[in-house]
């Protein structure tokens, strides 16, 4: 291994280091990494002609473009990176700290130097191993990037034909917060079979829908990858305070809102018997938490926060946050329950995609209710009233 | 077949291997595979909980769309009119398919339906040619919608219920499905060919459908009504005299019969010349063979003549008097859209009161349509008229 060069990346203040590496030694930190996020992007099956090409040229001695990989680790000394024992510091670094290694850009061509590599160990062409396993590849590294960070530049590289969605990119960078409790709040995996039963557990992928929608300023989060979506985050992205970790701040922001409406409602829940004549259908959800604790009123709550951050009515989660504990009702709480329970089974009625048009719906609420400006500032009952007239006039 | 273009191919590739995959208690995926192409494996997720014992071979599906019905909660059941079979399957559209925050979402007997439509949809069974979609990698997960327009309805029928008919074919049934505002859709680009102005004035719960009247096999132009000219927003007095073309075609046939059956008469001995002639000149007549429809050549009277009679008062009063029967109406507002359309298109007024004529007439017409029955002309030939059946009778004698 040997370090090439150090550059300054001012844009999302990090170093980025171009280090060679032999086949052998990248091979060696390759296996490691891709074990390390069950996120991470699986590969990404081709017609069997194009990939083959591929790994026949890695067998033939082709060089192929830097690959680009992320350290999130931050403590990191760059004095001692240019001298005479910086390659081998290096090296130990990058062994000690390989839990924390993305790969940005490349994970298809990393794919095929592991193939290339099993393939080469049934053939017996001595000059094909010696091509291979002489030749060397070149990694750009981003040392002490943050997430935000590196979605910036997952998003500015990722222009390959079959790219990821901002969402998918988001599940893996933050995929150790799964393990990790932010604050008292634990996030369940859909794998795991379980469902968020109790105040402060929360569906790991609800959170990450809220949170791109926040990133993309969009209730409607799908699993799309198209280029100028992408493009369109950058610009939102760019705009990102990066020594603030906004992942925690929105996890934060809606566990607070949860716990907030819980307390207000005050214990509320649905009486069939008494309500049973208005509603046409099912009943959109039983209690505050039943009603707040979706999907929906996640990315509704991320696409305001977005909106009224970019329309200069809002610094943000952090500001929201303190705004929380000041929500409250203005006149009775089951007339302004049930209104919003009245909203949303018209909603259910008429909306052409339900989903989308309740997201729509908890969009202008968050929208209403975080405004300062507007005059249903902090009042739950107003917000649930005005968010259905802009709802109506914009569906 | 679905065929599929990846985006790195240059060629389709045919789905043909469609499987489930359970996950969970509930629901779970379908795999998207191809004989020829292995590394293809297209997840389609399917949300609402899965019947997967259900064997697809027992169900048929049918494309339509409905400019009225395409929202998601737009989801109905589909009985025909003959009591003893009831319910034949359900109408919705395919995005009430992709989600489960409908009000069917935990209505089994919708439920199994979903999943043997969603299956079939994947199979390529909806419509005859290819579906062709794109995805960006041989991996991806993609929607139904992705496949298909998420507004276009699927008619699912269970082949036990239609089983009971002596035959069924959804084709025969196209303008009962009309008179709900479902029309049918043989592809895709079908969808963009219908308007989505056409009025409604039904609160759907069920769609109850009838069999066209199969002494109208013979008759291409009606079907060809339903299939193409219905499906546009037509101006109400072009979309008058397209379905009046019907009764003309109906009065048409009737006057056929009506003349074998004269004819017949005069082969007798005893019959009358002045008789015959008097016959052949009231059979002149449209008003008298409207009629004959009505009176003669129904199996049991149609519904929906009062509220027929009602809208065509509400346009004749103010040139005319109203009218009681339903022929007299009828006949009084044709005659007042062809000799007279100048003074009803002097006001909007009148243009809407022709939009309600049509929505009663188009529900009438479809009655006619299905209870319609070609009668033995020698023997019935008198049957609307007992009085000249009588004077015939005491000629003879």
């Amino acid at each position: 291994m040997k370090v090439i060069s150090v550059l300054d990346d001012r844009r999302i203040k990090s170093k980025n280091i171009l280090v060679e590496f032999s086949i052998l030694e990248y091979l060696d930190i390759a296996k490691t990494l891709l074990k390390n996020n069950p996120f991470q992007r699986k590969r990404v099956k081709s017609s069997s002609t194009v990939y083959s090409l591929l790994r026949d040229d890695l067998k033939a001695g082709c060089v192929i473009p830097p690959l680009v990989l992320a350290i999130t680790e931050e403590n990191f000394d760059f004095e001692w990176i240019t001298d005479k024992q910086g390659d081998t510091r290096f090296e130990e670094f990058l062994s000690k700290n390989i839990q924390h290694v993305i790969i940005l850009d490349g994970l298809q061509r990393t794919y095929n130097i592991i193939d290339a590599d099993a393939e080469l160990a049934t053939e017996k062409d001595e000059s094909r191993n010696e091509n291979f396993y002489g030749n060397k590849v070149r990694c750009e590294i981003y040392v002490g990037i943050d997430k935000i960070g590196i979605l910036y530049r997952m998003l500015t590289l990722n222009t390959g034909q079959t790219p990821m969605s901002l969402r998918h990119q988001i599940e893996i960078l933050y995929s150790n917060y799964l393990d990790a409790q932010i604050d008292g709040i634990t996030l369940l995996r859909e794998i795991d079979d379980l469902k968020p039963e109790r105040l402060g557990e929360y569906s790991f992928r609800e959170i990450i829908e809220g949170f791109t929608s926040y990133l993309m300023r969009d209730y409607l989060t799908f699993d799309k990858s198209d280029i100028l979506s992408n493009i369109k985050s950058l610009e939102k992205l760019s705009t990102e305070n990066q020594s603030l970790d906004i992942f925690k701040e929105f996890t934060s922001c809606y566990h607070n809102l949860q716990a907030r409406l819980a307390e207000v409602c005050q214990g509320w829940s649905y009486n069939e018997v008494d309500s049973a004549s208005s509603l046409s259908g099912t009943v959109y959800g039983r209690d505050a938490n039943s009603i707040f604790n979706k999907s929906q009123s996640m990315t509704g709550l991320g696409s305001a926060v977005g909106f009224l951050k970019d329309e200069g009515l809002s610094n943000g989660f952090e500001v929201v946050i303190k705004d929380i504990p000041k929500i409250r009702f203005n006149g009775d709480i089951n007339s302004a329950l049930m209104n919003l329970l009245l909203k949303m089974d018209d909603i259910r009625n008429n909306a052409p995609k339900i989903g989308n048009a309740q997201r729509a719906y908890f969009f202008y609420f968050f929208r209403e209710l975080f405004n300062k400006e507007g005059d249903s500032y902090l009042i739950i009952d107003r917000a649930i009233e005005n968010a259905f007239k802009r709802y109506r006039q914009n569906a | 077949m679905l065929k599929v273009h990846v985006s790195d191919l240059t060629r389709l590739i045919n789905i043909d291997l469609v499987t489930f995959v359970p996950h969970g208690k509930r629901s779970g995926y379908f795999l998207l595979a191809s004989a020829t192409e292995r590394a293809l494996g297209l997840k389609v997720p399917y949300k609402l909980k899965a019947y997967a014992d259900y064997d697809e071979e027992e169900f048929d599906c049918d494309a339509f769309y409905s400019p009225v019905y395409f929202k998601e909660n737009n989801i109905f059941q589909v009985h025909v009119d003959d009591l003893s079979v009831g319910r034949v399957g359900w109408i919705f559209p395919v995005q009430s398919l992709v989600s489960d925050q409908h009000d069917f979402a935990e209505n089994h007997h919708f439920l199994r339906y979903a999943f043997v439509t969603f299956f079939k949809m994947l199979r390529g069974q909806l419509w005859a040619g290819d579906q062709v979609f794109a995805v960006a990698g041989f991996e991806d997960q993609i929607e139904l919608t992705d496949i298909y327009p998420s507004n276009l309805s699927v008619f699912s029928q269970s082949k036990g219920q239609t089983g009971k008919l002596p035959s069924f074919n959804p084709e025969d049934y196209l303008h009962s499905f009309y008179t709900y505002r479902f029309f049918w859709c043989g592809h895709a680009e079908d969808i963009s060919q219908i308007s989505s102005k056409i009025p409604a004035d039904k609160q759907l719960n069920t769609l109850t459908i009838s069999k066209m009247s199969e002494a109208l096999n013979d008759e291409p132009y009606i079907r060809s009504l339903f299939r193409t000219h219905f499906r546009l927003e037509n101006h109400p007095l072009v979309q008058f005299h397209l379905l009046y073309q019907i009764v003309e075609l109906m009065i048409n046939r009737i006057s056929g019969t009506e003349i074998k059956g004269i004819l017949d008469l005069a082969k007798t001995e005893s019959t009358n010349i002045q008789d015959i002639g008097f016959r052949l000149k009231r059979l002149s007549g449209e008003e008298y063979k409207i009629r004959l429809l009505f009176d003669d050549y129904l199996s049991k009277k149609p519904g929906h003549t009062a509220a027929l009679i009602s809208s065509c008062n509400d346009l004749i009063r103010h040139f005319d008097s109203e009218k009681r029967a339903v022929v007299d109406a009828l006949y009084r507002t044709r005659n007042l859209l062809v000799h007279n359309f100048h003074a009803v298109t002097s006001k909007d007024r009148n243009l809407n009161l022709v939009k309600a004529v049509n929505i009663d007439f188009e529900n009438l017409l479809a009655d006619i349509l299905s209870l319609y029955v070609e009668k033995n002309a020698a023997e019935e030939s008198f049957g609307s008229d007992p009085l000249a059946w009588l004077v015939y009778q005491v000629m003879n004698e």
